[in-house]
């Protein structure tokens, strides 16, 4: 997810002040980073719009609760339990398995756009992206999103333990044995990994 | 074979979270120990590849609009909004109840106590209408042609308390009193209360309660009433008599005033509470 926005505690303070253009500035610079972790913790598209879409009102309106530290954790935060409490509603309804619904092998979108790669990289990319968000996605939810959280956001054991409400200790052995985890589920796409993964793998 | 422990101690060296006891024994083994290197670098690789991924790019914008925002807005008042509604529909439902039972209440209660107050009411009559009677020359004698002709009312209704009934009287009475028949007819039902002494001034007395408890008969009532009241300061009439019967006035009209005043602030707060609620409903998410 980008880094923090320039002036960032400006437009927060200008936000918590009920300014609804400042606060839309936030959303612009966090919302593909949002979007992401929410794609990745649910695993489809729709419900990932509208658990990033729900963490941006809500973050608006608990605007107030945000003191000081890092703004990028505090809406991941939010983020985070947003896609909880639809992974949860969506376990009380059991109709639609969360295998079944569209996943890795679904149209993705076009990568995004990237400087000086040939057509033919772009589609390896694009292949390398699906193979991981398909091995986070094998993952047990709790060690996906601490993984998610540490890996891709790159957070603190901290700033995780307090998103997720565990101890230090959990933190730790989730995302040990969330890494291994993706690590033998990558295995299996080895010829899509750069020769650093393979050749720590082959050994 | 590593152990979980180990997995553990390597993801969380990568990461910088050992204590520096936990390090330095990680790193003296790692010097030893070429498996513990590989999956070392095994776990750096991973992370790696996890940091490179990049972003997705949100299908469309999570910005705000106005609207939105109104509705996403910290509700500070939601609280006092929500006690507000509660408060004001269960005021409401009290002050609806207690107008409907009031209203009932007017309806029932004057004809109620002026039965229950019949006997009382009419014996204090009646001991006052004697008291005039024994003092002046108008008896039981039909004398009521002698008095003032310029009041006809009075005439009528102090024939009536001085004589003892009969048709011609009723008749009269009815020729005066346009309700005169409802009138005879409560009278009977009150003079029950007003026995043992049956007698005419009773009979006048009881015909004024009952008159005013009927509500169609009210005018007449009041008619009657003024009409001994007139009589009072004849000039023929002792003293006594001079104060305010104790007549029709002190049963008044059913006054649904109250009631539907209670009804109007209870409709009042029963709608506020309505908006106050669907507004809340309609914010809260």
């Amino acid at each position: 997810m980008a880094s923090s926005l320039p002036n960032e505690q400006t437009f927060i303070t200008a936000a918590k002040r009920g300014d609804v253009d400042a606060f839309n500035r936030l959303v612009l610079h966090y919302q593909d980073g949002v979007y992401s972790l929410a794609y990745r913790i649910m695993g489809d598209e729709a419900s990932a719009a509208d658990a990033a879409q729900e963490a941006f009102i809500l973050a608006y309106r608990r605007l107030e609760t945000y003191q000081d530290g890092s703004f990028k954790a505090w809406l991941l935060r939010i983020a985070t339990n947003a896609c909880y409490d639809e992974l949860r509603r969506r376990k009380r309804r059991p109709a639609t398995a969360f295998e079944d619904l569209p996943g890795a092998e679904a149209d993705d979108g076009p990568p995004l756009p990237s400087d000086e790669i040939s057509p033919e990289q772009a589609v390896q990319q694009a292949e390398l992206r699906r193979a991981i968000e398909g091995c986070i996605r094998g993952l047990q939810t709790d060690q996906r999103t601490v993984l998610l959280l540490s890996d891709v956001e790159e957070l603190s054991y901290q700033e995780i333990a307090a998103i997720t409400g565990v101890n230090l200790g959990t933190v730790k052995s989730r995302l040990s044995r969330a890494r291994l985890g993706v690590r033998g589920c990558l295995e299996a796409f080895r010829e899509l990994l750069p020769s650093g993964f393979r050749q720590s793998s082959n050994q | 074979m590593l152990t979980d422990q180990d997995y553990e101690r390597l993801s969380a060296y990568v990461d910088g979270e050992l204590s520096k006891a936990e390090r330095t024994a990680l790193e003296t083994r790692l010097d030893a120990d070429a498996e513990l290197r590989t999956e070392l670098e095994a776990i750096r690789a991973t992370i790696g590849l996890l940091a490179a991924l990049p972003a997705r790019k949100a299908p469309r914008n999570f910005t705000l609009d106005a609207r939105t925002a109104r509705r996403a807005a910290p509700r500070v008042l939601f609280l006092p909004a929500a006690a507000f509604s509660a408060l004001s529909a269960a005021a409401a439902t009290v002050l609806i109840a207690l107008s409907a039972l009031l209203y009932s209440g007017a309806q029932v209660a004057p004809l109620a106590s002026s039965i229950a107050l019949a006997p009382t009411q009419a014996d204090a009559f009646q001991r006052e209408a004697q008291a005039t009677l024994s003092s002046t020359p108008l008896s039981t004698e039909k004398q009521s042609t002698t008095a003032s002709p310029a009041q006809p009312e009075e005439s009528a209704v102090m024939d009536a308390a001085g004589s003892v009934p009969s048709v011609e009287n009723a008749d009269q009475s009815a020729d005066n009193l346009p309700a005169a028949a409802p009138i005879q007819e409560s009278e009977s039902t009150v003079m029950q209360f007003a026995a043992p002494n049956t007698t005419a001034d009773a009979n006048l007395a009881a015909s004024g309660m009952s008159a005013a408890a009927s509500a169609p008969i009210l005018e007449q009532a009041a008619a009657t009433s003024v009409a001994l009241s007139t009589a009072t300061p004849a000039p023929t009439l002792a003293p006594p008599t001079a104060t305010p019967a104790p007549m029709p006035a002190p049963v008044p009209q059913p006054d649904n005033s109250l009631p539907a005043l209670l009804l109007i602030i209870g409709l009042a707060l029963l709608v506020a509470s309505i908006t106050v609620g669907v507004r809340m409903g309609t914010r809260w998410r």
